[in-house]
């Protein structure tokens, strides 16, 4: 089905506003985004395209351990993002590249920013999103991949993409 | 800060039970070109596992010990080491960071070897005269190369003793990975590098420094916890009585180590279950206990299965043999700044089922994006900004160290410590001599 452009503007503005949501850190508003079949997931810099659960990744989180990292990132225990760093991200690129009445399979590059310690941690890569339709758009499958050859110098990915 | 002697960085005091680091040994660039070449010069290194390079002509091109190399298994059939640089004026002949390949040819002139690292092809020979000997400009290796049951090792130094004597009492440890399973290990596809503004010791000591746990890990037990179902409880006073009662350090000789948790922390992928991996993983996981109880008996089937530890394989390389069995290797780059690799290493006939779960475990704990290794990064990094505080300090590492003190114990990160010493005291060539401090043995203090 081909793509009109009311609903390209309305993808690219639920992108804008969940990028919103992560750089004001309203993790918990952020999980409402998500249906309960959802998968999040950020691959190996060393194999982008491998399945996930059969090579090594860095994340692979259904709802039940996105919950569990939103919670941890909000705790304040969670060391590594408290006190939390900003963040500003730049999403940009974005393409609809199937529709169904039900479904819409969407890219876009991003250009996360993480700031903390007097240090500025560029992470740039491209989103894939399957959101489904349900009153306005959830995301039922997001996808992170970094473009950085190895985790070099920052170590951590541990704010949300 | 500039200090005077190598021993004077370390106070290792049996009878007063203190044992003490000087901040300058995690700071000083002097003490890291000494670390350069009186360690990683001397030692044995770990390269890559044998599942990396399974088929002839396999490579995967490493840097050990700042030297580009390519870990290649040959048309002959053999495992080996090649260092990355054309014999005629230096550059890479092996570009891709894995593959398989026929032969190496150099991007610059052309120069071509083969897989056991034999000079083949030279364009335009003629010029070069007929004193020009193809045979004596293969790419060189590294003086020593050997393999313990499929993990391969390098040295720099050609008097370096062999590797099995060098690996000591961390064989055993390598020895229970290795027997998990009778079809052999692999290295997981994906495993990656992160960098880490620290020293590579301090890394080296988080690892394998099960204090840190509680405080530091609260939020993965918390999740952990959260994950545990019905048997939350049993579990959460599972690792309460753990945590405080059952871990034992061991000096594994010639500054390997191992902290041994004495019971299987979150579950053990290979072999006891955990709520948390679901339960149609729990057949799987109580089969392969069986089958290590028919071939090996309980005992050593417990000692495989059922205990986590926690293993320097010194000097740079951790084995983490814990929910999921993991190998870390932390390379200095600066002394405030660390390269660290990390795999997942697991049965080569695990079902995609329990693959799937190790994968999970790893990605949740250890993983660069996980629920525990960014908490370690924050916190190595944060000691590294102590040591401006003061250049003059000393860090303690004396846990258990007095002849009175009972429970836990960081006797696992002395003996790293005394080896370091001594290996930065010793002038002489041998990676092993005699340069040992009064009061180490092999008595875990």
């Amino acid at each position: 089905m081909s793509v009109d452009a009311a609903t390209r503007l309305e993808i690219e503005d639920f992108l804008t506003e969940e990028a919103a949501l992560l750089d004001e850190w309203r993790l918990d508003e952020w999980l409402e985004l998500f249906t309960e079949d959802a998968q999040y997931v950020v691959p190996s810099p060393t194999l982008p395209d491998g399945q996930p659960g059969q090579v090594l990744g860095l994340i692979d989180d259904d709802i039940a351990r996105l919950r569990g990292r939103v919670e941890r990132l909000t705790s304040g225990f969670a060391y590594r993002e408290a006190p939390r760093p900003r963040t500003r991200r730049f999403v940009t690129n974005v393409r609809v590249l199937d529709l169904t009445p039900d479904e819409a399979r969407a890219t876009a590059s991003f250009l996360v920013c993480r700031l903390r310690n007097g240090q500025i941690e560029p992470i740039m890569g491209r989103y894939e999103y399957r959101l489904r339709r349900k009153d306005g758009w959830k995301i039922r499958y997001r996808r992170a991949q970094i473009d950085l050859e190895s985790i070099s110098p920052y170590g951590s990915v541990s704010i949300i993409l | 800060m500039s200090f005077v002697q190598p021993t004077d960085l370390v106070r290792d005091d049996p009878t007063a039970g203190v044992f003490r680091v000087h901040r300058s040994s995690f700071t000083s660039q002097e003490v890291l070109d000494l670390e350069m070449e009186r360690i990683f010069e001397r030692c044995w290194l770990y390269v890559g596992h044998e599942s990396e390079i399974e088929r002839r002509g396999d490579f995967v091109r490493r840097t050990i010990a700042r030297r580009p190399v390519i870990f290649l298994r040959g048309s002959d059939g053999e495992g080996r080491v090649l260092f990355n640089s054309c014999r005629h004026r230096g550059a890479a002949v092996c570009r891709a960071a894995s593959g398989n390949a026929k032969a190496f040819s150099c991007f610059y002139h052309g120069w071509t070897y083969d897989t056991t690292g034999r000079l083949i092809n030279v364009p335009d020979e003629s010029p070069y005269g007929p004193c020009f000997d193809k045979s004596e400009l293969g790419l060189t290796s590294p003086p020593r190369v050997q393999s313990y049951r499929g993990f391969y090792f390098m040295s720099l130094n050609p008097d370096a003793e062999e590797l099995p004597a060098y690996l000591a009492g961390a064989r055993e440890y390598i020895d229970r990975l290795a027997d998990q399973s009778q079809a052999g290990l692999r290295i997981v596809p994906g495993g990656y590098r992160y960098g880490t503004k620290a020293n590579w010791k301090l890394m080296m000591e988080n690892f394998s420094d099960t204090y840190h746990f509680e405080t530091l890990h609260r939020t993965y037990l918390k999740f952990l916890s959260s994950q545990a179902g019905d048997n939350r409880k049993e579990w959460d006073e599972y690792n309460r009585v753990a945590v405080f009662g059952r871990r034992k350090a061991y000096d594994l000789d010639n500054g390997h180590a191992a902290i041994e948790f004495g019971y299987p922390t979150n579950g053990r992928i290979i072999a006891v279950w955990h709520p948390a991996f679901g339960p149609a993983a729990r057949p799987g996981v109580e089969a392969a206990r069986s089958r290590l109880v028919e071939r090996f008996g309980e005992e050593r089937a417990a000692a495989i299965a059922d205990n986590s530890v926690s293993v320097i394989v010194y000097p740079n390389l951790i084995l983490l043999d814990i929910v999921a069995s993991i190998l870390m290797q932390v390379w200095p780059v600066t002394p405030g700044y660390i390269e660290v690799d990390n795999w997942a290493i697991g049965p080569r006939d695990e079902t995609p089922e329990m693959l799937a779960r190790r994968i999970e475990q790893f990605e949740l704990f250890v993983g660069s994006a996980g629920f525990g290794a960014p908490d370690d990064m924050e916190a190595v990094e944060s000691c590294q900004e102590g040591y401006a505080a003061s250049a003059g300090q000393w860090s303690d590492i004396s846990r258990g160290f007095h002849p009175q003190s009972s429970g836990d114990s960081e006797a696992n990160l002395r003996a790293m410590w005394r080896e370091w010493v001594a290996n930065l005291a010793s002038e002489t060539h041998g990676a092993h001599d005699e340069a040992r401090k009064p009061g180490v043995g092999a008595a875990a203090r």
